[in-house]
Protein backbone atom coordinates (compact mmCIF):
# COMPACT_ATOMS: atom_id res chain seq x y z
CA UNK A 1 0.00 0.00 0.00
CA UNK A 2 1.40 3.48 -0.85
CA UNK A 3 0.35 5.57 1.64
CA UNK A 4 1.87 8.75 0.28
CA UNK A 5 0.31 8.39 -3.07
CA UNK A 6 -2.94 7.60 -1.02
CA UNK A 7 -1.90 10.84 1.10
CA UNK A 8 -1.90 12.93 -2.25
CA UNK A 9 -5.66 11.76 -3.66
CA UNK A 10 -6.67 12.67 -0.01
CA UNK A 11 -5.17 15.99 -0.20
CA UNK A 12 -6.00 16.72 -4.05
CA UNK A 13 -9.69 15.97 -2.83
CA UNK A 14 -10.14 18.59 0.51
CA UNK A 15 -8.87 21.07 -2.42
CA UNK A 16 -11.24 20.43 -5.15
CA UNK A 17 -14.27 19.95 -2.57
CA UNK A 18 -12.66 23.81 -0.94
CA UNK A 19 -13.48 25.43 -4.42
CA UNK A 20 -16.22 22.73 -6.10
CA UNK A 21 -14.48 21.33 -8.14
CA UNK A 22 -15.50 17.84 -9.63
CA UNK A 23 -12.80 15.08 -9.78
CA UNK A 24 -12.57 11.49 -10.51
CA UNK A 25 -9.40 9.84 -9.44
CA UNK A 26 -7.76 7.20 -12.01
CA UNK A 27 -5.01 4.62 -11.34
CA UNK A 28 -3.14 3.95 -9.04
CA UNK A 29 -4.55 3.45 -5.52
CA UNK A 30 -7.72 4.55 -6.75
CA UNK A 31 -8.44 1.27 -8.94
CA UNK A 32 -11.28 -0.72 -7.37
CA UNK A 33 -9.90 -4.25 -5.68
CA UNK A 34 -11.39 -6.60 -8.67
CA UNK A 35 -9.21 -5.23 -10.62
CA UNK A 36 -6.03 -5.27 -8.64
CA UNK A 37 -3.70 -8.67 -9.05
CA UNK A 38 -4.56 -10.89 -5.89
CA UNK A 39 -1.13 -13.11 -4.27
CA UNK A 40 -2.49 -16.18 -2.16
CA UNK A 41 0.33 -17.31 0.89
CA UNK A 42 -0.11 -19.63 3.57
CA UNK A 43 -0.31 -18.30 7.26
CA UNK A 44 2.69 -19.52 9.29
CA UNK A 45 1.02 -19.43 12.41
CA UNK A 46 -2.36 -21.82 11.47
CA UNK A 47 -1.24 -22.90 7.66
CA UNK A 48 -4.45 -21.49 5.90
CA UNK A 49 -4.00 -19.83 2.75
CA UNK A 50 -4.41 -16.30 2.97
CA UNK A 51 -5.29 -13.91 0.18
CA UNK A 52 -3.06 -10.90 -0.40
CA UNK A 53 -3.87 -8.05 -2.61
CA UNK A 54 -1.24 -6.85 -4.99
CA UNK A 55 -1.48 -3.04 -5.01
CA UNK A 56 -0.35 -1.37 -7.85
CA UNK A 57 2.59 0.53 -8.29
CA UNK A 58 2.18 4.70 -9.30
CA UNK A 59 4.83 6.65 -8.60
CA UNK A 60 2.23 9.85 -9.12
CA UNK A 61 -1.25 10.47 -8.39
CA UNK A 62 -3.47 10.97 -11.54
CA UNK A 63 -6.92 12.68 -11.40
CA UNK A 64 -9.68 13.59 -14.34
CA UNK A 65 -10.80 16.85 -14.10
CA UNK A 66 -14.16 18.11 -15.67
CA UNK A 67 -12.84 20.62 -17.77
CA UNK A 68 -14.37 24.13 -16.89
CA UNK A 69 -13.13 23.32 -13.37
CA UNK A 70 -9.53 23.43 -14.00
CA UNK A 71 -8.50 27.21 -13.40
CA UNK A 72 -10.24 27.28 -9.90
CA UNK A 73 -8.47 23.85 -8.83
CA UNK A 74 -4.77 24.77 -10.26
CA UNK A 75 -5.69 27.93 -8.01
CA UNK A 76 -6.09 26.71 -5.02
CA UNK A 77 -3.30 23.73 -5.60
CA UNK A 78 -1.42 26.41 -6.16
CA UNK A 79 -2.52 28.71 -3.11
CA UNK A 80 -1.54 25.21 -1.14
CA UNK A 81 2.02 24.66 -2.16
CA UNK A 82 1.57 23.17 -5.04
CA UNK A 83 4.24 23.88 -8.50
CA UNK A 84 3.17 23.15 -11.86
CA UNK A 85 5.82 21.33 -13.82
CA UNK A 86 4.26 21.46 -17.09
CA UNK A 87 1.65 22.93 -18.80
CA UNK A 88 -1.17 20.92 -20.93
CA UNK A 89 0.62 21.28 -24.27
CA UNK A 90 4.24 20.59 -23.21
CA UNK A 91 2.91 17.57 -20.57
CA UNK A 92 2.50 14.94 -23.60
CA UNK A 93 1.48 14.56 -27.78
CA UNK A 94 -1.90 14.11 -26.82
CA UNK A 95 -1.97 17.68 -24.70
CA UNK A 96 -4.06 16.19 -22.19
CA UNK A 97 -2.81 16.66 -18.38
CA UNK A 98 -0.38 18.92 -16.10
CA UNK A 99 2.02 17.73 -13.71
CA UNK A 100 1.93 18.94 -10.27
CA UNK A 101 4.79 19.13 -7.97
CA UNK A 102 4.68 19.54 -4.21
CA UNK A 103 8.00 19.26 -2.07
CA UNK A 104 6.98 17.75 0.55
CA UNK A 105 4.25 14.82 -1.00
CA UNK A 106 5.15 15.12 -4.59
CA UNK A 107 3.91 14.06 -7.46
CA UNK A 108 0.65 14.25 -9.57
CA UNK A 109 -1.18 14.22 -12.97
CA UNK A 110 -4.31 16.21 -13.76
CA UNK A 111 -5.82 15.23 -16.47
CA UNK A 112 -8.36 17.60 -18.25
CA UNK A 113 -9.26 14.10 -20.87
CA UNK A 114 -8.82 10.89 -21.28
CA UNK A 115 -6.86 10.12 -24.18
CA UNK A 116 -8.40 7.95 -26.40
CA UNK A 117 -11.59 9.36 -24.89
CA UNK A 118 -14.33 11.87 -26.35
CA UNK A 119 -13.14 14.95 -25.12
CA UNK A 120 -16.71 15.71 -23.76
CA UNK A 121 -16.41 12.29 -21.56
CA UNK A 122 -16.65 13.40 -18.24
CA UNK A 123 -19.88 14.04 -17.39
CA UNK A 124 -21.02 10.77 -18.31
CA UNK A 125 -17.95 8.98 -16.36
CA UNK A 126 -19.23 11.75 -13.30
CA UNK A 127 -22.69 10.79 -13.52
CA UNK A 128 -21.88 7.24 -13.32
CA UNK A 129 -19.03 7.80 -10.69
CA UNK A 130 -18.25 5.60 -7.76
CA UNK A 131 -16.28 6.31 -4.50
CA UNK A 132 -13.30 5.21 -2.90
CA UNK A 133 -11.89 6.44 0.71
CA UNK A 134 -8.15 7.53 0.04
CA UNK A 135 -6.64 9.25 3.25
CA UNK A 136 -9.58 9.10 4.95
CA UNK A 137 -11.06 11.06 1.88
CA UNK A 138 -14.50 9.79 -0.19
CA UNK A 139 -13.08 9.94 -3.78
CA UNK A 140 -14.86 10.19 -6.48
CA UNK A 141 -13.98 7.29 -9.06
CA UNK A 142 -15.18 6.78 -12.36
CA UNK A 143 -17.15 3.10 -12.74
CA UNK A 144 -15.82 -0.10 -12.64
CA UNK A 145 -16.59 -1.10 -16.25
CA UNK A 146 -15.04 3.12 -17.03
CA UNK A 147 -12.08 2.24 -14.97
CA UNK A 148 -11.18 -1.28 -17.09
CA UNK A 149 -11.78 1.02 -20.19
CA UNK A 150 -9.09 3.89 -18.66
CA UNK A 151 -6.73 0.87 -18.01
CA UNK A 152 -7.34 -0.40 -21.38
CA UNK A 153 -6.58 2.28 -22.53
CA UNK A 154 -3.79 3.65 -20.73
CA UNK A 155 -2.44 0.32 -21.22
CA UNK A 156 -2.45 0.71 -25.00
CA UNK A 157 -0.04 3.71 -24.56
CA UNK A 158 2.30 2.45 -22.71
CA UNK A 159 3.48 -0.93 -24.82
CA UNK A 160 2.79 -3.74 -25.62
CA UNK A 161 1.76 -6.49 -23.02
CA UNK A 162 1.41 -4.29 -20.52
CA UNK A 163 -0.11 -6.08 -17.02
CA UNK A 164 -3.56 -3.74 -16.93
CA UNK A 165 -4.58 -5.54 -20.29
CA UNK A 166 -4.84 -8.77 -18.00
CA UNK A 167 -6.54 -7.19 -15.37
CA UNK A 168 -8.75 -5.13 -16.99
CA UNK A 169 -9.69 -7.56 -20.40
CA UNK A 170 -8.23 -11.05 -20.28
CA UNK A 171 -9.47 -11.93 -16.67
CA UNK A 172 -12.89 -10.58 -16.98
CA UNK A 173 -15.79 -12.27 -18.06
CA UNK A 174 -17.60 -12.29 -21.45
CA UNK A 175 -20.38 -10.01 -19.95
CA UNK A 176 -17.76 -7.59 -18.68
CA UNK A 177 -15.87 -7.76 -21.88
CA UNK A 178 -19.45 -6.72 -23.60
CA UNK A 179 -20.27 -3.62 -21.07
CA UNK A 180 -16.57 -2.35 -22.18
CA UNK A 181 -17.13 -2.09 -25.78
CA UNK A 182 -20.09 -0.85 -25.41
CA UNK A 183 -18.51 1.78 -23.39
CA UNK A 184 -16.22 2.34 -25.91
CA UNK A 185 -18.40 2.85 -28.25
CA UNK A 186 -20.19 5.26 -26.51
CA UNK A 187 -16.90 7.32 -26.07
CA UNK A 188 -15.74 6.72 -29.48
CA UNK A 189 -12.40 4.85 -28.17
CA UNK A 190 -12.48 1.21 -29.76
CA UNK A 191 -9.14 2.43 -31.26
CA UNK A 192 -7.53 2.82 -28.27
CA UNK A 193 -9.59 -0.61 -27.13
CA UNK A 194 -7.99 -2.21 -30.36
CA UNK A 195 -4.43 -1.35 -29.60
CA UNK A 196 -4.28 -2.37 -26.36
CA UNK A 197 -5.82 -5.94 -27.67
CA UNK A 198 -3.52 -5.84 -30.53
CA UNK A 199 -6.17 -5.19 -33.01
CA UNK A 200 -5.01 -1.81 -34.57
CA UNK A 201 -4.87 -2.42 -38.17
CA UNK A 202 -8.76 -2.71 -38.20
CA UNK A 203 -8.04 0.97 -37.77
CA UNK A 204 -5.54 1.69 -40.62
CA UNK A 205 -7.75 4.60 -42.11
CA UNK A 206 -8.50 6.64 -38.86
CA UNK A 207 -6.71 10.03 -38.25
CA UNK A 208 -5.35 8.53 -34.82
CA UNK A 209 -3.82 5.68 -35.73
CA UNK A 210 -0.30 6.35 -36.34
CA UNK A 211 -0.22 8.06 -32.65
CA UNK A 212 -1.70 4.75 -31.16
CA UNK A 213 0.84 2.63 -33.40
CA UNK A 214 3.37 5.13 -31.70
CA UNK A 215 2.46 4.74 -28.17
CA UNK A 216 1.75 1.09 -28.17
CA UNK A 217 5.41 0.43 -30.26
CA UNK A 218 7.21 2.55 -27.24
CA UNK A 219 8.34 3.91 -30.83
CA UNK A 220 12.04 6.03 -29.92
CA UNK A 221 11.54 7.78 -32.99
CA UNK A 222 10.65 11.53 -32.59
CA UNK A 223 10.10 12.01 -36.40
CA UNK A 224 7.45 9.17 -36.05
CA UNK A 225 5.64 11.05 -33.06
CA UNK A 226 5.16 14.42 -34.66
CA UNK A 227 3.75 12.59 -37.95
CA UNK A 228 1.46 10.79 -35.87
CA UNK A 229 0.75 14.16 -34.12
CA UNK A 230 0.43 15.83 -37.27
CA UNK A 231 -2.05 13.37 -38.97
CA UNK A 232 -4.08 13.05 -35.54
CA UNK A 233 -4.62 16.94 -35.88
CA UNK A 234 -7.76 16.86 -38.22
CA UNK A 235 -8.45 20.98 -38.27
CA UNK A 236 -6.24 23.80 -39.26
CA UNK A 237 -6.44 24.56 -35.75
CA UNK A 238 -4.62 21.28 -34.51
CA UNK A 239 -2.64 21.60 -36.93
CA UNK A 240 -1.20 24.74 -36.27
CA UNK A 241 -0.88 23.28 -32.23
CA UNK A 242 1.18 20.50 -33.63
CA UNK A 243 3.70 23.02 -35.89
CA UNK A 244 3.79 25.51 -32.70
CA UNK A 245 5.06 22.68 -30.34
CA UNK A 246 7.52 21.51 -32.72
CA UNK A 247 9.08 24.81 -33.12
CA UNK A 248 8.79 25.86 -29.63
CA UNK A 249 8.57 24.00 -26.34
CA UNK A 250 7.87 24.12 -23.33
CA UNK A 251 10.53 26.16 -21.23
CA UNK A 252 8.95 24.79 -17.36
CA UNK A 253 10.13 21.28 -18.70
CA UNK A 254 13.50 22.38 -18.97
CA UNK A 255 13.38 24.20 -15.80
CA UNK A 256 12.07 21.05 -14.12
CA UNK A 257 14.72 19.00 -15.49
CA UNK A 258 17.70 21.74 -14.47
CA UNK A 259 16.19 22.30 -11.55
CA UNK A 260 16.74 26.06 -12.30
CA UNK A 261 15.37 28.65 -14.37
CA UNK A 262 16.85 28.16 -18.20
CA UNK A 263 19.32 30.85 -19.38
CA UNK A 264 18.47 31.76 -23.14
CA UNK A 265 22.00 29.67 -23.84
CA UNK A 266 20.27 26.52 -22.61
CA UNK A 267 17.05 26.88 -24.42
CA UNK A 268 19.27 27.50 -27.75
CA UNK A 269 21.50 24.37 -26.63
CA UNK A 270 17.87 22.15 -26.08
CA UNK A 271 16.22 23.61 -29.35
CA UNK A 272 19.87 22.93 -31.20
CA UNK A 273 19.43 19.10 -30.26
CA UNK A 274 15.75 19.03 -30.87
CA UNK A 275 16.14 19.74 -34.67
CA UNK A 276 19.46 17.85 -34.76
CA UNK A 277 17.59 14.88 -33.43
CA UNK A 278 14.66 15.51 -36.33
CA UNK A 279 16.95 16.23 -39.46
CA UNK A 280 18.85 13.40 -38.35
CA UNK A 281 16.25 11.17 -37.72
CA UNK A 282 14.76 12.72 -41.38
CA UNK A 283 17.93 11.91 -43.12
CA UNK A 284 17.96 8.32 -41.96
CA UNK A 285 14.08 8.04 -43.33
CA UNK A 286 15.27 9.36 -46.98
CA UNK A 287 18.17 7.17 -47.26
CA UNK A 288 16.15 4.18 -46.15
CA UNK A 289 13.44 5.47 -48.74
CA UNK A 290 16.36 6.04 -51.42
CA UNK A 291 17.91 2.10 -50.90
CA UNK B 1 -13.40 22.94 25.82
CA UNK B 2 -12.86 20.00 23.62
CA UNK B 3 -10.78 18.91 20.56
CA UNK B 4 -10.75 16.68 17.46
CA UNK B 5 -9.17 15.83 14.41
CA UNK B 6 -9.16 18.65 11.99
CA UNK B 7 -11.79 18.18 9.76
CA UNK B 8 -9.67 18.60 6.44
CA UNK B 9 -7.21 16.59 8.05
CA UNK B 10 -6.19 13.54 5.29
CA UNK B 11 -4.41 10.68 7.08
CA UNK B 12 -3.48 6.57 6.74
CA UNK B 13 -2.64 4.23 9.10
CA UNK B 14 -0.17 1.33 8.34
CA UNK B 15 -1.53 -0.92 11.61
CA UNK B 16 1.69 0.48 13.52
CA UNK B 17 1.95 4.32 12.66
CA UNK B 18 -0.63 7.37 11.38
CA UNK B 19 0.86 9.64 8.74
CA UNK B 20 -1.23 12.33 8.81
CA UNK B 21 -1.49 15.63 6.02
CA UNK B 22 -3.05 18.84 6.91
CA UNK B 23 -3.52 20.15 3.11
CA UNK B 24 -3.00 23.60 4.23
CA UNK B 25 0.74 22.80 5.07
CA UNK B 26 1.48 19.71 3.04
CA UNK B 27 3.74 18.31 5.61
CA UNK B 28 3.42 14.92 6.52
CA UNK B 29 3.33 13.99 10.30
CA UNK B 30 4.06 10.45 11.45
CA UNK B 31 2.87 9.66 15.04
CA UNK B 32 3.39 6.10 16.45
CA UNK B 33 2.83 4.51 19.28
CA UNK B 34 0.90 6.91 22.55
CA UNK B 35 0.89 9.67 19.32
CA UNK B 36 -0.79 6.99 17.06
CA UNK B 37 -3.20 6.14 20.04
CA UNK B 38 -4.35 9.80 21.20
CA UNK B 39 -4.85 10.45 17.16
CA UNK B 40 -7.35 7.43 17.41
CA UNK B 41 -8.94 9.15 20.64
CA UNK B 42 -9.44 12.28 18.65
CA UNK B 43 -12.21 10.93 16.39
CA UNK B 44 -14.71 12.17 18.31
CA UNK B 45 -14.41 15.83 20.31
CA UNK B 46 -12.86 15.07 23.63
CA UNK B 47 -11.83 17.40 26.39
CA UNK B 48 -8.57 16.83 28.23
CA UNK B 49 -9.95 15.09 31.44
CA UNK B 50 -11.56 12.88 28.89
CA UNK B 51 -7.94 12.12 27.09
CA UNK B 52 -6.15 11.67 30.30
CA UNK B 53 -8.09 9.32 31.64
CA UNK B 54 -8.19 7.16 28.34
CA UNK B 55 -4.27 7.32 27.70
CA UNK B 56 -3.81 6.49 31.29
CA UNK B 57 -6.09 3.33 31.08
CA UNK B 58 -4.50 2.46 27.87
CA UNK B 59 -0.54 3.17 28.89
CA UNK B 60 -0.60 2.77 32.96
CA UNK B 61 0.82 5.69 33.15
CA UNK B 62 0.02 8.24 36.27
CA UNK B 63 -2.31 10.97 35.03
CA UNK B 64 -0.31 13.63 36.29
CA UNK B 65 2.72 13.09 33.84
CA UNK B 66 0.31 13.02 31.00
CA UNK B 67 -1.53 15.70 32.24
CA UNK B 68 1.24 18.12 31.95
CA UNK B 69 2.59 16.24 28.44
CA UNK B 70 -0.52 16.37 26.32
CA UNK B 71 -0.84 19.82 25.91
CA UNK B 72 2.17 20.60 24.19
CA UNK B 73 1.58 17.79 21.64
CA UNK B 74 -2.13 18.59 21.08
CA UNK B 75 -0.85 22.14 20.60
CA UNK B 76 1.64 20.76 18.34
CA UNK B 77 -0.44 18.95 15.98
CA UNK B 78 -2.81 22.36 16.35
CA UNK B 79 -0.14 24.60 14.74
CA UNK B 80 0.04 21.43 12.17
CA UNK B 81 -3.47 21.92 10.98
CA UNK B 82 -4.28 18.42 12.50
CA UNK B 83 -6.44 19.21 15.23
CA UNK B 84 -8.95 22.01 16.47
CA UNK B 85 -10.37 22.84 19.29
CA UNK B 86 -14.51 23.40 19.92
CA UNK B 87 -16.07 25.26 22.59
Amino acid sequence: MDIRLRLIHGTLQRLADRVGADVLHIKGPAVAPPLLDTRVHVDPATGAPLVETVHRFSTDADLLIRPAHVARFLAEATRNGWVRKTSFTSGSAFGHAVNLYHPRLGNADLHRRFPGLRDDAFDDLWRDRGSIRLGHVDCPTPSLTAQRLLLLLHAARSGRHHPDTRRAWSLATEDEREEVRRLARHFDAEIGVAAALDDLDRFRDHPDYLLWRYFRDGDPSRLNEWRARWRSATTLRGKLVVVRSLLFFDHSLLEAELGRRPTRRDVARRLGIRWARLLREAGTHVLRRAS
Amino acid sequence: MTTARHPEAVWEDDGERVFAVAPRHGDVVILADTAAFIWGLLDEPADLDTLVAHIAEASGEAPGVIRADLPPFLADLRRRGLVVDYG
